[in-house]
């Protein structure tokens, strides 16, 4: 039962930051809504979820639109591990949780993107890739992180019932 | 409420699976088809349904806001349309001059003929590393792999796979992507090769210019046609900036794509190009046997 309400909240933030997420961007770059909702989950519901959440975000994210495969499976898997390491050492409750830990994700996924583009073989310019393409992503992340983290908080408080 | 059980080794065997799959796919050695194929087809519909009201959603407070500005506009374009009207005068002219020359020549007019097929945006690419889109039409509809996709305003990309209803696009702005470019400027015909690059995802790049090739700010750039997927005359973008590679031997160009990317509704797929092969000498009056050098050489002097 658990594992549909996840999977149809991945599917439907999956949807949105395909279609309407991307009439909103800004030189390009669009929030990745994923990415926050991996984070939150693991956040709140630990690592063994967050690795989950974080696996089958990325993969759905790699195979729905032929990017370069692996690349959000393996960082958004990490990121999910990582911040479920951080569950039980967190104020849940705490108001600048979900951005300070929005902040740190998406500078850690998009250095975990960048180094896996580079092994993969990749031309990547890692300066102009920081200042255009990641520090735009963490403020628009930013902006997303809030709401995002209170949907998230219901549905994990609805699914542990 | 756990998914999964604390099985590091499985964790550790999924990573590796997916980074081999990485590595082997990133050179082509496999593909997804499958899994692919179910997902972006189950996924499309809805696409199209969300993404259709987003965009009625945009046109509704933008031309709210165009409202505002109409007055201005209204006296800008009538000035602007004075100015046309004048240059329309000049420009029947020329053309007029152009059929003349081109009947002395006996020159077959060398008009691109393009077989369309519309198409609508219903998704764009999820992640920020690469881009790529999907549109509602697939092989049913004639498209198929490799064929080039355009907008009134220039040149968008090509299709990367196309399943029954649903094909996948990668923009010009891809970093995998690469266009054969030429300078439009009659005087330089640079040729090289546009990039898509993935820090600056709306500027693609020419790359690998010769350092004194000639080629300045506003240069328009169009697909050379060479690589057999782009036909010829595609209107790429703007040069808006020129910066020299650190080697000392290169420089490259930073465009400014014709196509707002930002702004994709409907695009073209070519699924059919008529172009008149341009090696093919045209009838000369005098039937005699000449010589094959001297007929090609005008035409494609001409051809441009």
């Amino acid at each position: 039962m658990s594992i549909l309400i996840w999977l149809s909240l991945l599917l439907i933030a999956l949807i949105m930051q395909s279609t309407l997420l991307p009439l909103v961007s800004f030189k390009g770059i669009h929030p990745d809504l994923l990415l926050v909702v991996v984070v939150s989950c693991a956040l709140l519901s630990g690592k063994e979820n967050g690795v989950g959440i974080g696996f089958f975000a990325g993969l759905l994210q790699d195979l729905v639109a032929g990017s370069i495969f692996g690349i959000n499976t393996l960082s958004k898997l990490t990121t999910g591990y990582l911040f479920g390491l951080a569950e039980r050492k967190v104020f849940k409750e705490h108001v600048l949780l979900p951005l300070l830990a929005t902040l740190v994700a998406t500078l850690f996924n998009g250095l975990a993107g960048v180094g896996l583009l580079i092994l993969l073989g990749h031309k990547v310019d890692f300066v102009t890739t920081l200042l255009q393409n990641i520090v735009p992503l963490v403020g628009y992340n930013l902006i997303i992180a809030i709401p995002v983290h209170h949907i998230v908080y219901r549905v994990v408080k609805f699914t542990a019932e | 409420m756990r998914l999964f059980h604390k099985k590091t080794v499985i964790l550790l065997v999924a990573v590796v699976i997916v980074f081999l799959l990485a590595s082997s796919l990133a050179q082509g050695k496999i593909k997804f088809a499958f899994m692919e194929k179910i997902i972006t087809t189950v996924l499309a519909p809805v696409e199209y349904v969300v993404s259709n009201v987003g965009f009625t959603f945009r046109t509704i407070s933008l031309s709210t806001g165009e409202l505002m500005t109409a007055y201005r506009d209204n006296q800008k374009l009538r000035a602007e349309n004075d100015e046309l009207r004048q240059n329309n005068l000049n420009v029947t002219e020329i053309a007029a001059e152009n059929a003349r020359l081109k009947a002395m020549l006996d020159y077959k007019k060398g008009v691109p003929q393009f077989d369309l097929v519309t198409a609508a945006v219903v998704g764009r690419d999820p992640g920020n590393w690469t881009s790529t889109i999907i549109i509602n039409r697939g092989t049913a509809d004639g498209v198929t792999k490799d064929m080039a996709v355009v907008a009134p305003q220039g040149l968008i990309g090509s299709v990367v796979t196309a399943y029954a209803n649903v094909a996948k696009v990668q923009l010009v702005l891809d970093p995998r992507s690469a266009v054969g470019a030429l300078v439009q400027r009659p005087e330089s015909r640079v040729a090289a090769i546009v990039e898509g690059h993935s820090g600056t995802p709306l500027t693609p790049r020419m790359v690998n210019i010769a350092r004194d090739a000639d080629i300045v700010k506003g240069d328009k750039l169009i697909t050379s046609g060479f690589g057999g997927i782009y036909p010829k005359g595609l209107l790429i973008g703007e040069v808006i900036d020129i910066v020299n590679e650190e080697g000392g031997l290169l420089k490259y160009a930073v465009l400014n794509p014709a196509v707002d990317f930002d702004r994709l509704e409907e695009v073209s797929v070519i699924v059919g190009s008529r172009e008149p092969i341009p090696t093919l000498p045209p009838p000369v009056a005098v039937p005699a046997p000449t010589a094959p050098g001297k007929t090609v050489a005008p035409s494609q002097g001409v051809g441009r």
